[in-house]
């Protein structure tokens, strides 16, 4: 405890000189004090739901929700897995999580190639009616789901698509979009113009511009546009059971269907543990590229 | 034959016509500068020579060719960025080949290019190197080299050198003059607010304001027989120092008055006889003021004097008009001292208050 000396008496005989000593303030314990008492709180459900999803179902049924389970078991987690029933169908949430990576790999390929081109076309080659259609997209982003999903099930209905994977990859597109290509639109703003204007000058048409200059320098957007729209369709619930089908139920609709099911006792180990694995895939996310994200979100003041 | 041929532009932003109605012829092999204050339009001026703005009206000619509806690339032109402009993903080698890439030129030629534009800009050896690997001025050698490789007649510069320090922003600038030579014959219209590098660069400056070409001569022209008002003010550092009053013509010669001062125009070369009482503006540069204690002249009081090694700026009073005096590095005065000038007439400047014209 010799590295911050707080003593006063000994910082008085000295004439101030060097580095400033930190002092313990009281502003300063508050904001630690809040900033702990904001992490239990976040914290404390998911060390319940991971204890309670390593507990059997005896050692539950006692309370303490809080306790270390005296044995550990896996076994709640390979049931959530793999044998979970959902009325008839008893395979866990695996065929869920299969179906939601089918669904969220090319919604989220697709949408931020489209959104990137979008924001591309828009900042830089100011196409007549460009505003308009700016601003067509961005209202498009404040529209109500609720109000949009009837119309949008006859659409896919009389194209064919509904209840399909190709039909809820379409969704995914479509309400990716207006955020999407604002991420996009307002990232390039801030690149220099003259950098576009010497890609003209050197003979770069509308995609070797793209390709070869713009989109080198669009890593740090592009990963935040990849994280947004992953955990964001992960995540859905409403479009996958409107517009999914039977077959292709994402992850999130089959954990309800898991924890919903009413025969027998609740098994709250195997709902937990079925719950965990749904959240893995965005949690993961964001342990994985946290660093990426905020330095993305920072970058849109970054030149070069 | 004009290398670049602008007639009668017109570009607008929305219903902002920021450049109107403008003419200019520039010859094959000359250096013209666009010289103005920022936001004069230079740079719009610039960007619809090089085809990257959309023009209201007119035709821009180069080469001999009408490329008013042309694609920049097509127009026979290499442009360099105030911001560099650099590719930051490729190396000086990518950034110096990406042209020639999207022209399709022969593996071999672009080698060939590249070796001859590094080698004249002193870059052979930084090739590999990314632009945020380069120092400032580094950087703008490479987008320099970048406008040559492609090899055509006119060579556009937008403030090549405003981004660099002022040592580098001198060395550049010789370079660049010497550049101009060894080339020998290719156009070059350079932009800048700077009037050192309009002066010592130039064949030509058009002195731009307000979206208009004020005027558009030689250097020397533009230093010593300003066509107005503005071009007078905006060219010379300290600036030239003005007085406003009127002529009179009577039995003699026309004498210019303004209040107590009162000083004969004898020997000022008037590009037509003045009608009396037309309200001018005298202008004489501060190095053109003549200390001069025995034959009369005017008299003026000390109020500050600026050593600045080479010379020294001594700021008087005349009649409540601030004038400046640009004077040897040991001269010494001290405020408070009364001086006698003279404005030789061979010097002077006078302009129309009204139209801001040379008179
Ligand atoms: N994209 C634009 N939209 C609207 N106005 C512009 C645009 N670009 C330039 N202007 C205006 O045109 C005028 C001339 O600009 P510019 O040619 O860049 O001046 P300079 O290069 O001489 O400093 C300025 O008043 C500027 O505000
Ligand atoms: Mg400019």
């Amino acid at each position: 405890m010799t590295g911050i000396a707080t003593t006063a008496g000994g910082i008085a005989k000295d004439r101030p000189r060097g580095p400033r000593p930190r002092r313990v303030t009281a502003s300063r314990v508050g904001v630690y004090g809040f900033l702990i008492i904001a992490a239990i709180y976040f914290l404390a459900p998911m060390w319940v739901m991971i204890v309670t999803s390593l507990k059997t179902m005896p050692e539950i049924r006692e309370g303490f929700l809080f306790n270390w389970p005296r044995e550990v078991s896996f076994e709640a987690w390979t049931k959530a897995w793999s044998t979970a029933c959902t009325g008839r169908d008893c395979e866990g949430v695996r065929p869920g999580f299969l179906n939601s990576v089918k669904i969220t790999v090319p919604s989220v390929a697709i949408s931020v190639v489209i959104a990137a081109i979008n924001g591309y076309a828009l900042s830089f080659w100011r196409f007549r009616g460009a505003q308009i259609f700016f601003a067509i997209l961005i209202f498009g982003a404040f529209v109500p789901y609720q109000v949009v999903i009837y119309p949008l099930i006859i659409f896919l209905r009389e194209i064919g698509l509904f209840a399909s994977l190709p039909g809820i990859i379409i969704i995914h597109t479509i309400f990716g979009m207006p955020i999407l290509t604002l991420l996009y639109r307002n990232y390039f703003a801030a690149l220099p113009e003259e950098l576009f204007r010497a890609a003209r000058v050197d003979g770069a048409g509308f995609w070797s511009a793209f390709f070869r200059i713009i989109l080198p320098m669009s890593v740090p957007i592009t990963i935040v546009a990849i994280i947004l729209q992953v955990t964001g369709i992960w995540n859905d619930f409403l479009f996958g059971i409107v517009f999914a089908g039977r077959e292709n139920m994402p992850m999130t609709v089959q954990l309800n269907n898991i924890v919903q099911t009413t025969s027998g006792v609740r098994e709250y180990n195997v709902n937990m543990a079925a719950t965990i694995l749904t959240a893995a895939v965005p949690l993961a996310v964001y342990f994985i590229s946290g660093r990426w994200f905020v330095r993305g979100i920072a970058a849109g003041a970054v030149k070069g | 034959m004009a290398s670049v041929s602008i007639n009668s532009l017109d570009v607008a932003f929305g219903t902002v016509k920021v450049i109107e109605n403008l003419n200019l012829d520039v010859e094959e092999g000359e250096f013209i500068v666009l010289l103005g204050p920022s936001g004069c339009g230079k740079s719009t001026l610039l960007n619809s020579i090089a085809g990257l703005l959309d023009i209201a009206d007119g035709e821009i000619w180069i080469d001999g060719k009408n490329v008013t509806w042309e694609e920049p690339k097509d127009r026979g032109i290499g442009m360099v960025f105030q911001s560099y402009a650099l590719y930051p993903r490729m190396t000086v080698a990518g950034n110096l080949s990406f042209g020639l890439k999207m022209a399709k030129v022969p593996k071999p030629e672009i080698a060939e290019r590249i070796k001859g534009a590094s080698e004249l800009l002193h870059i052979d050896d930084l090739m590999h190197r990314r632009p945020v690997e380069l120092s400032g001025g580094q950087r703008q050698r490479v987008a320099i080299g970048r406008a040559l490789v492609r090899d055509v007649n006119v060579y556009l510069f937008d403030e090549p050198l405003s981004n660099l320090d002022a040592a580098l922003r001198t060395e550049l600038r010789v370079e660049l003059k010497r550049l101009h030579r060894e080339l020998g014959n290719s156009t070059m219209i350079y932009v800048t607010h700077d009037q050192v590098e309009a002066l010592t660069l130039a064949d030509r400056i058009a002195v731009m304001h307000g979206g208009i070409i004020q005027q558009l001569a030689s250097p020397r022209t533009i230093y010593h027989r300003p066509a107005n008002r503005f071009v007078a003010g905006f060219v010379g550092s300290p600036r030239m120092n003005f007085i406003a009053g009127h002529i009179e013509t009577g039995s003699g010669d026309p004498v210019f008055v303004a209040g107590e001062i009162a000083h004969p125009l004898g020997d000022y070369d008037f590009a037509e006889p003045p009608s009396s009482g037309t309200a001018a503006e005298l202008g004489i540069r501060p190095e053109h003021v003549r200390i001069d204690p025995d034959n009369g002249g005017h008299t003026v009081t000390v109020e500050i004097v600026e050593p600045m090694g080479a010379e020294t700026v001594v700021w008087c009073s005349l009649a409540g008009h601030t004038i400046g005096l640009r004077l040897d590095g040991d001269a010494a005065h001290e405020p408070q001292d009364t001086l006698k000038v003279g404005f030789p007439g061979d010097r002077l400047n006078l302009f129309d208050r009204e139209t801001g014209s040379r008179l």
